[in-house]
C-alpha cells in the first residue's frame, strides 16, 4: 500500500481515497460532496494547477491546495 | 402551504420547479446575500402551493453560505414540507443530505429525479424499499420529460410524512447511506452520460481548450460591448439631450438636476445594457455547464498569482469595463480569492482609458504611439497580477481552496436566463445608483461654485491645492484639476482638458506625459467603479482599494518620472 497525497498523483492514475487530513470543515465538506475514505478515485486530467478527479461517475475540479489533504493509497504500483 | 425544495447541486431542482409551477417562478436574493432564492407558485388540486428552491448543497455540515442559508429558511420560516430532490443516477451521495435533512423533524417527500436518464444507464432503483427505509413518499419524476409530476402533486397535497431521525455523525450517515444505495439500487454502475464526455474530450482539450476558451472569452466581449454599444448610445444621447434641456433653464436648481442628477444618473443608466448583457453572457456560461470547465483551464497560470481559475473572467472583462467586470467576480466563491480580484480588477485598462492615451501619446509620442498604448495595457496587467500575489501573501492571507463538480452541459431555458439577467440587473442598478447620484451631484457642485466656471471653481482650487502632491512630476494644475474630475469617469479628463484649454504639449516634456498616462491608469477607479466594488464587497474595502491605487499610481509615475530625467 503506498499513500500519497493527491496532488502528487499523475493523470490517468487510480487509487483509492484513505483519508482527509485537514480540518473538520475541510473533510465535512469534501466528504459530502462524495470523496470519502474507501472510494474509487481517477485522475481524469491535471495541468499545473486545478486537477479533475472522477469519483463514483462525478467530475470534479479541485485546487492544488485541498488536493493535499486528500490521502490516497495508489497500490504497489509504483 | 410553503414547499421547500432542497438537494444537491446539479440535480433538476429549477426543471422541477419550472414543472411544478408551470413556469411561474421569480428569481430574487435571499434578504442580505446575493444567493439567488427562486420562488414560484402553482396551483395543485384547487390549492396554492408556494414552492421556495433553496440553494443547491451537499449538506449542512460547513459553514458555507449556501448551507447557511438553506438551514436559516427551514428553521425561520418554516416551511410545511420539504421536497427533497435527489439525483437518481448517484443516490448514494444524495443520500447524505437526505439523512441530514430528516434531522429537521419537518415533513419529507423525496422527488427521486432524473429518472429516465438512471433507467438509461442501467440504474434500477426500488423507490418502494427506499420509502420504507426512510419512511416517507418516494415520487420518482424527469422533471424534463415532465414524468412522474402528477404523481409528485399528489404526495404534495397529502403533504408528506415526517421522518424517522437519523442522528449520529457525518461519518455514520454517509456509511448509512451507502448501506442504504446498496440495498434499494440494482447495478449502480458509473453512469456518465457519452456526450458529456465528448464535449469535454473537446473543451478540455490539452491544445484545443485554450484556444476555444478565448474564442468564447472574445465572444462575451463582442458581446458586452459592441452589440451593447447601440443601446449605450442611445441611452447616453437621451439623457445627454435631457440634461442639457433641463440645465438650459433658468436657476440654480435646474442646472442641479440637469447637470447634477440627470447627467449622474445618465451615466450610471448608460452603463446597464453592457451590465445586462455581460449578465446574460455570464448566465450563459454558468447555466450551459461551460464555466467550470474553463475555470480549470487557466487556474494553473492564476495560482502563480495567488488566485484561481475563476479570476480570469473578471480580469478579461476589465477591458472593457471595470464595473460589469467586478460584478463578475461573484462567481468566486473563496472570499479572499474574490476580494483580491476585484481590488485589482481597475488596473485592467478599461475602454474609458483609452481616450487619454489616445490624446497624450498622439502628441508626445507621434510615431511609436500604439507601441506606448500596447505598453500601458501591458503595465496594467502586470501591476494586476503582481499586486494579487501581494494581497494574498499579505491582508488577504490563506491558502484558496476550491472544489467545484462538474455539471452536465445544458441548454439553459430562456426564461431562467432572463430571470437571472433581470435580478443581477436590478441588484446593480439599486446598489450603485444611489452612490453614483450622490457622487455626481458633489463634482456638479465643486465644478460650478463658487465662480460660476471650472476655473474659478472649488475644484480648480482643489486642483491647485493638491497641486503641490504632484510636485514631484511636475505636473501643472490644470493636469491634476483634470484627474479629480476623472473620478466621475476617466474619459472626463480628456474633456477637462479640452475645457481649460491647456496645451499640454507646452507643460509637459514626453516622459511627464508618458507618467501622466501610466497615473490615470492605474488612480483611483471611477465613481461607478467604487460603487460597484463597495456593492459586492463593502465599504471598507472600497476605501482600502481607492487608497491602494491611488498609492500605486503615485509610487509608479513617480519612478516613471524619474526614470526619465535619468534617460
Amino acid at each position: 500500500m503506498t499513500v500519497l497525497p493527491l496532488s502528487a498523483l499523475r493523470e490517468g492514475q487510480e487509487g483509492r481515497v484513505v483519508a482527509i487530513t485537514g480540518g473538520r470543515g475541510c473533510s465535512a465538506r469534501l466528504m459530502s460532496m462524495g470523496l470519502v475514505p474507501g472510494k474509487k478515485i481517477r485522475i481524469a486530467g491535471r495541468r499545473g494547477g486545478a486537477i479533475l478527479v472522477s469519483v463514483n461517475g462525478t467530475k470534479f475540479v479541485i485546487g492544488r491546495g485541498l488536493a493535499m489533504k486528500v490521502a490516497v493509497d495508489v497500490g504497489e504500483k509504483i | 402551504m410553503r414547499v421547500a425544495m432542497v438537494g444537491n447541486p446539479n440535480v433538476g431542482k429549477t426543471s422541477l420547479l419550472n414543472a411544478l409551477t408551470g413556469g411561474n417562478f421569480t428569481v430574487a436574493n435571499f434578504p442580505g446575500v446575493t444567493v439567488e432564492k427562486k420562488e414560484g407558485k402553482g396551483v395543485i388540486g384547487g390549492k396554492v402551493v408556494t414552492f421556495v428552491d433553496l440553494p443547491g448543497i451537499y449538506g449542512f455540515e460547513t459553514e458555507n453560505l449556501d448551507e447557511k442559508v438553506a438551514r436559516d429558511y427551514i428553521i425561520r420560516e418554516k416551511p410545511n414540507l420539504i421536497l427533497n430532490v435527489v439525483n437518481a443516477l448517484n443516490l448514494e451521495r444524495n443520500l447524505y443530505l437526505t439523512l441530514q435533512l430528516t434531522e429537521f423533524g419537518v415533513p419529507m417527500i423525496i422527488a427521486l429525479n432524473m429518472i429516465d436518464e438512471a433507467e438509461k444507464e442501467g440504474i434500477r432503483i426500488d423507490e418502494e424499499r427506499l420509502s420504507e427505509i426512510l419512511g416517507l413518499p418516494v415520487v420518482k419524476t424527469s422533471a424534463v420529460r415532465g414524468e412522474g409530476i402528477e404523481e409528485l402533486k399528489k404526495e404534495i397535497l397529502k403533504g408528506g410524512k415526517v421522518p424517522k431521525v437519523f442522528r449520529g455523525s457525518l461519518e455514520e450517515k454517509i456509511e448509512l447511506a451507502g448501506r442504504i444505495a446498496r440495498e434499494v439500487a440494482k447495478s449502480e454502475k458509473v453512469g456518465v452520460s457519452e456526450i458529456d464526455e465528448a464535449f469535454d474530450e473537446v473543451f478540455m482539450d490539452k491544445h484545443l481548450g485554450i484556444p476555444i476558451f478565448l474564442s468564447i472569452m472574445w465572444m462575451m466581449f463582442v458581446f458586452t460591448y459592441t452589440i451593447a454599444e447601440p443601446f449605450n448610445s442611445l441611452l447616453g444621447k437621451i439623457f445627454d439631450t435631457l440634461a442639457s434641456y433641463i440645465s438650459g433653464l433658468d436657476g440654480w436648481l435646474f442646472s442641479m438636476l440637469g447637470d447634477g442628477v440627470v447627467a449622474g444618473v445618465g451615466s450610471v443608466l448608460s452603463f446597464i445594457p453592457n451590465i445586462a448583457f455581460l449578465f446574460l453572457a455570464l448566465s450563459i456560461l454558468e447555466l450551459s455547464g461551460y464555466m467550470p470547465r474553463a475555470v480549470y483551464l487557466v487556474d494553473g497560470l492564476m495560482a502563480r498569482f495567488g488566485l484561481n481559475g475563476r479570476s480570469i473572467i473578471p480580469l478579461i472583462m476589465g477591458f472593457g469595463c471595470n464595473v460589469p467586470a467586478v460584478l463578475a467576480t461573484r462567481s468566486i466563491e473563496d472570499e479572499r480569492v474574490r476580494i483580491a480580484t476585484v481590488i485589482i480588477n481597475p488596473f485592467m485598462s478599461c475602454s474609458a482609458r483609452l481616450p487619454i492615451y489616445v490624446l497624450f501619446a498622439g502628441i508626445f509620442f507621434p510615431k511609436t504611439g500604439s507601441a506606448v498604448i500596447m505598453a500601458l495595457y501591458l503595465i496594467g496587467v502586470l501591476i494586476a497580477l503582481i499586486s494579487a500575489l501581494a494581497l494574498r501573501k499579505t491582508l488577504l492571507k490563506g491558502e484558496g481552496e476550491f472544489i467545484m463538480e462538474l455539471p452536465p452541459y445544458m441548454l439553459p431555458s430562456l426564461r431562467e436566463l432572463w430571470l437571472m439577467t433581470w435580478v443581477r440587473t436590478k441588484h446593480f442598478i439599486q446598489k450603485a445608483g444611489t452612490v453614483i447620484l450622490a457622487m455626481s451631484v458633489v463634482v456638479w457642485y465643486i465644478t460650478n461654485y463658487p465662480g460660476g466656471s471650472i476655473e474659478s471653481s472649488y475644484a480648480a482650487m482643489l486642483g491647485k491645492a493638491l497641486q503641490p502632491l504632484f510636485s514631484p512630476m511636475g505636473w501643472s494644475w490644470e493636469l491634476v484639476l483634470a484627474l479629480i474630475t476623472g473620478f466621475v469617469a476617466k474619459e472626463v479628463v480628456v474633456a477637462t482638458i479640452g475645457v481649460l484649454n491647456v496645451d499640454i504639449a507646452s507643460v509637459m516634456t514626453p516622459h511627464q506625459a508618458f507618467a501622466f498616462m501610466l497615473f490615470t491608469l492605474l488612480y483611483m477607479p471611477c465613481v461607478a467603479t467604487i460603487a460597484a466594488i463597495r456593492a459586492e464587497i463593502g465599504t471598507k474595502w472600497a476605501i482600502f482599494g481607492v487608497l491602494f491605487s491611488f498609492a500605486v499610481a503615485y509610487m509608479v509615475s513617480m519612478i516613471a518620472t524619474e526614470v526619465g530625467v535619468w534617460l
